[in-house]
C-alpha cells in the first residue's frame, strides 16, 4: 500500500527502487494526502522525549524576531543573571507583576504565620485553601483575599491545596519565583537555592523570572536555580517530596547528612557527629509519627552507630 | 458577570502572548518545542531541517499572535501551523530531490544548471578518486551527463539503454559523490 511505502520512507527504511517510487509518490496529490494523514497519526502517537539544545534554539528564533523586540529579546537571551538581579529589585520596589491584576492602594490587613524548627502549622485561608506549612518557615497572606487575587509569599516549605476560584489565580511567590493556579494541590519547597514546585493536581504556571514560565502537570515538577534563573522539569516521587504533610519521615537512599538536616528541622534537635566520614553513608527508612528515640534507634542500627541523646543535643559516635 | 475571568491556566499564557508578553511566549516554546522537533523528525526531517520548522512554528506564532483565539484549543491551532510547514517543507526537499534527478532533461531553470556546474567542477576537484571509483557503467553515463553536457535523452539514445535508466544512474552517482564528499 502507498501508504506503508511512504511510512517506510519516512523513517529512512526504503531500498533504492522503494525510495524511487515514493518521491514519485510524494509529488502527486495522493502523496499529499498520505502526508497529511500520516502526519495526524504522528501528532496523535508516542514520540521520543530526548532532550535538545533548547536554548541555543530559543536564541535563534528570537535573533529572527521582528527588531523592535529584538533588543529586549537579545536582552532576554543572555543577561540571565542581570534580569535576575533587575527583576528582584522589581519584585521588591513593586507589588505587582505581569501576572497580577493592578495592585489595590487600600492597605490590606496581612497576616503572618511562622514555624520554628520541630514545628508544623496547618493554616486555612479566607478562601478555604489549606496550606500545611514545614518547620523552620514563614507565610505571609492577606486576611482576606482580594476580588481578583490571591497572593501568598513563602519562606521555606509548605504544601498547598487550593481552593478552585477561577475569578481569583492563587500566587504563592518565592523570591522572585510566582508559582500560580487556579484549583490545585502543590508542594514548595524554597529551602536551598534550588526551588523545587512539586504539583500534586491540577496546573500551575511557574514564572521563574520576567521572561521565562512553565506549565506543570500533575506528577511534574520544576527545579528553579535561582541564582542563575534555570529551570527544569522532572518526575518527581510523591512519597518523597510529601511524607512530611502525613507526619511520616521518608528516606530513600538518602545521604546522612541529608536526613541529618530534616531531623534537625523536624525535632528541633542538634547533631554532632564524631567523624565526619559517616556523613555519606546512604540511608533508607520510613516512619510515622515515631518519636526521636525510635527514629534514633533503627538508625543506629542500620548504620552502625552509637548515640547518645541529651535534652536537643544528639551526638553520633561511630563504632 | 465578565466573562474574560473565567479562564484556565493555558489561556491566562494565551492572553499574555496577545498581549506580546515574552515570558508567555517562552512559556509556550518551553511546552511545546520537543514535541515539534520530535514530530518533524518523525515526518523524515533531519536534524537541522527539524530545528528549523521548530523556529518557522514559532516566529509565526509570534508573528501572528494577534489572530489567536484563546477560547479555542490552542494545541490544535499550533498543529494546524505546524502541519502545513512541515508538508510544505517535505513536499520542497522532494521536488528539489526530483530535478537533481532529472538534471538537464528540463532545463529552463538556470540556477539549478549552474548548481550543477559547482557541483560538477568542485566534483572535478575534489572528489577525483571518488569518480574513478564509480561503476564503469555510471561513470560514462555521469560523464556524459556533466562533462559533455548531454541530456538524459541524448545519452540514452547514444549508450543505446532507457531513459529511466539513465536517469536511476545520475540519481546514484549524485547520490554516491555527494555522501563521499559529505564525509570528507
Amino acid at each position: 500500500m502507498n501508504k506503508d511505502l511512504i511510512r517506510k520512507h519516512l523513517s529512512g527504511d526504503c531500498s533504492f527502487e522503494e525510495e524511487q517510487q515514493a518521491l514519485k509518490i510524494l509529488s502527486t496529490d495522493e502523496g499529499l494526502e498520505i502526508l497529511s494523514d500520516l502526519a495526524d497519526e504522528f501528532w496523535e502517537g508516542e514520540l521520543n522525549t530526548e532532550k535538545i539544545d533548547d536554548k541555543k534554539l530559543y536564541q535563534k528564533i528570537t535573533a529572527k524576531l521582528p527588531s523592535s523586540h529584538t533588543n529586549y529579546w537579545k536582552y532576554v537571551g543572555y543577561a540571565a543573571s542581570i534580569i535576575l538581579l533587575v527583576v528582584s529589585a522589581y519584585v521588591i520596589s513593586k507589588n505587582s507583576s505581569s501576572l497580577d491584576d493592578t495592585a489595590s492602594s487600600i492597605p490590606v490587613e496581612m497576616v503572618s504565620k511562622t514555624t520554628s524548627k520541630g514545628q508544623k502549622s496547618t493554616i486555612i485561608l479566607s478562601d478555604g485553601s489549606k496550606v500545611i506549612l514545614n518547620s523552620q518557615s514563614a507565610i505571609s497572606y492577606p486576611k482576606y483575599f482580594t476580588d481578583s487575587t490571591r497572593n501568598i509569599e513563602l519562606e521555606g516549605e509548605a504544601f498547598f491545596d487550593v481552593t478552585k476560584d477561577k475569578t481569583r489565580p492563587f500566587t504563592v511567590s518565592t523570591g522572585s519565583t510566582k508559582t500560580q493556579a487556579l484549583g490545585t494541590s502543590f508542594n514548595i519547597n524554597s529551602r536551598s537555592s534550588f526551588h523545587q514546585i512539586s504539583l500534586v493536581t491540577g496546573k500551575v504556571l511557574i514564572n521563574t523570572h520576567d521572561a521565562d514560565a512553565f506549565i506543570l502537570q500533575p506528577g511534574e515538577a520544576l527545579e528553579v536555580n535561582i541564582d542563575n534563573g534555570q529551570a527544569h522539569k522532572s518526575a518527581f516521587d510523591s512519597e518523597k517530596i510529601l511524607s512530611w504533610k502525613d507526619g511520616i519521615l521518608y528516606f530513600d537512599d538518602s545521604q546522612l547528612q541529608d536526613v541529618i538536616n530534616t531531623l534537625e528541622l523536624w525535632y528541633d534537635v542538634k547533631f554532632e557527629l564524631s567523624s565526619d566520614q559517616i556523613a555519606h553513608k546512604k540511608y533508607t527508612g520510613r516512619f510515622e509519627n515515631a518519636s526521636l528515640r525510635h527514629v534514633l534507634k533503627s538508625m543506629s542500627f542500620a548504620l552502625d552507630f552509637e548515640y547518645t541523646l541529651k535534652e536537643k543535643n544528639v551526638t553520633i559516635v561511630t563504632n | 458577570m465578565e466573562e474574560k475571568n473565567f479562564v484556565s491556566i493555558e489561556q491566562k499564557v494565551i492572553i499574555a502572548l496577545k498581549k506580546g508578553k515574552s515570558w508567555a511566549f517562552k512559556a509556550i516554546f518551553n511546552e511545546y518545542h520537543l514535541k515539534l522537533y520530535h514530530f518533524s523528525k518523525k515526518m523524515g526531517l533531519s536534524h537541522e531541517d527539524a530545528e528549523g520548522l521548530v523556529q518557522e512554528v514559532f516566529i509565526t506564532i509570534w508573528e501572528k499572535r494577534a489572530y489567536i483565539k484563546e477560547e479555542l484549543h490552542f494545541k490544535s491551532y499550533l498543529y494546524t501551523i505546524t502541519k502545513r510547514l512541515t508538508i510544505k517543507r517535505i513536499r520542497r526537499l522532494v521536488l528539489e530531490n526530483k530535478f537533481q534527478s532529472d538534471s538537464q532533461s528540463n532545463s529552463k531553470d538556470v540556477n539549478h544548471e549552474t548548481e550543477d556546474y559547482i557541483i560538477f567542477s568542485d566534483l572535478m576537484e575534489h572528489a577525483h578518486t571518488s569518480i574513478e571509483k564509480l561503476p564503469a557503467d555510471r561513470k560514462q553515463i555521469f560523464m556524459l551527463s556533466k562533462q559533455h553536457g548531454l541530456s538524459n535523452q541524448e545519452i540514452s539514445e547514444k549508450l543505446n539503454i532507457s531513459k529511466r535508466t539513465v536517469e536511476n544512474q545520475l540519481y546514484r552517482a549524485n547520490k554516491t559523490l555527494r555522501e563521499e564528499i559529505n564525509s570528507k
